[in-house]
């Protein structure tokens, strides 16, 4: 088979089985845990299966290239590995996105009341820029809610396209309308600058999963 | 085949949890060998299902060694009852169209 394409040429010498799960290994992209324990079955049901064929009188070493044969070529299986991957790493940024933005929501108006009073006056573009936040941070937290619903079923990629364009556009929104209301609005002191840190490492960690879930787009097959 | 995948999968686990390699094997003896797919698009069709909510997924160690064992899971049952009763009701039909029995008899 070697030279065909269809299964990785294994080096003279080298086991055909580690062979294969290294190319896999090599193939795919996503959360190491996830890709181990993929990895790990994969390297299970390959030694199983030479194991079954030795146990039909086949010899060791035709046992263990004939397994890999029989598991196929890793360009014709690596992209239903990597489906699985992509679910992984966007359920990662769903659960992030429908936890810290309602979070992020409920803790800033906490904090507004608390500087400035239920029934503090603000200017209308401040109540505007308020509720945007507000509407924004509710929809996207429902938005990943329903992101995590839809990962139940089928190939990923859709959601994860969903996912990726939330991610980015809330944090835009949402820190362009806290800017502002940062200008137009009560000084907090320190109350608020603590909030700012922890909005800032929130979102930190937000767009760095945004950012892994967008490199599975490119490696994750079109629907 | 491959489209079936995902029922053939649901219907060798019904009669108890199995490790990887032993649904596949459960899935040649069944078809008589006649189900001739590669091994390794098994694996990622599992957790397909258990992402789907139909199988229930476990490293556990079997025979000296630490496999991931699957089982059906009620909402897997409820899927492998519909795919049964869509199957059969696509068999009826492709079985009076390619049976070639007279017309039925309008008017």
């Amino acid at each position: 088979m070697a030279g065909d394409g269809l299964t990785v040429p294994a080096r003279p010498g080298a086991d055909p089985i580690e062979a294969h799960v290294r190319a896999l290994r090599d193939a795919l992209h996503g959360p190491r845990r996830v890709r181990a324990s993929l990895l790990a079955e994969a390297r299970d049901g390959l030694e199983d299966a030479a194991q079954a064929l030795c146990d039909d009188g086949v010899d060791a070493a035709e046992a263990r290239s004939r397994a890999v044969a029989e598991f196929g070529p890793v360009r014709e299986v690596a992209d239903g590995y990597q489906d699985e991957l992509a679910a992984a790493q966007c359920r990662r940024t769903a659960t992030l996105m429908a936890v810290a933005f309602p979070a992020l929501l409920l803790s800033w108006n906490l904090l507004w009341s608390a500087v400035s009073g239920p029934a503090a006056p603000s200017t209308p573009t401040f109540s505007f820029l308020s509720r945007l936040e507000d509407a924004t941070s509710l929809v996207a937290g429902l938005v990943a809610l329903a992101a995590l619903v839809a990962l139940r079923r089928g190939s990923p990629r859709r959601v994860l396209f969903a996912v990726t364009a939330l991610g980015v556009l809330t944090p835009v929104v949402c820190v362009g309308a806290a800017l502002g209301m940062a200008v137009l609005g009560p000084h907090g002191g320190d109350a608020h600058v603590a909030g700012y840190v922890v909005t800032a490492a929130v979102l930190v960690a937000l767009v760095r999963s945004v950012a892994r879930a967008h490199r599975m787009l490119a490696h994750t097959r079109p629907l | 085949m491959r489209g079936h995948l995902d029922g053939l999968i649901l219907a060798v686990l019904e009669s108890g949890p199995l490790h990887g390699y032993a649904i596949i094997e459960a899935l040649q003896a069944r078809s008589g060998g006649a189900l001739d797919l590669p091994t390794g698009t098994v694996y990622p069709a599992l957790r397909r299902l258990e992402r789907a909510g139909h199988l229930a997924g476990a490293w556990s160690t079997v025979g000296g060694r630490e496999r991931r064992t699957y089982r059906l899971t009620r909402a897997g049952k409820h899927a492998l009852a519909a795919q049964r009763g869509e199957w059969e009701e696509f068999r009826d039909v492709v079985n009076r169209v390619l049976g070639g029995g007279s017309w039925p008899a309008t008017g």
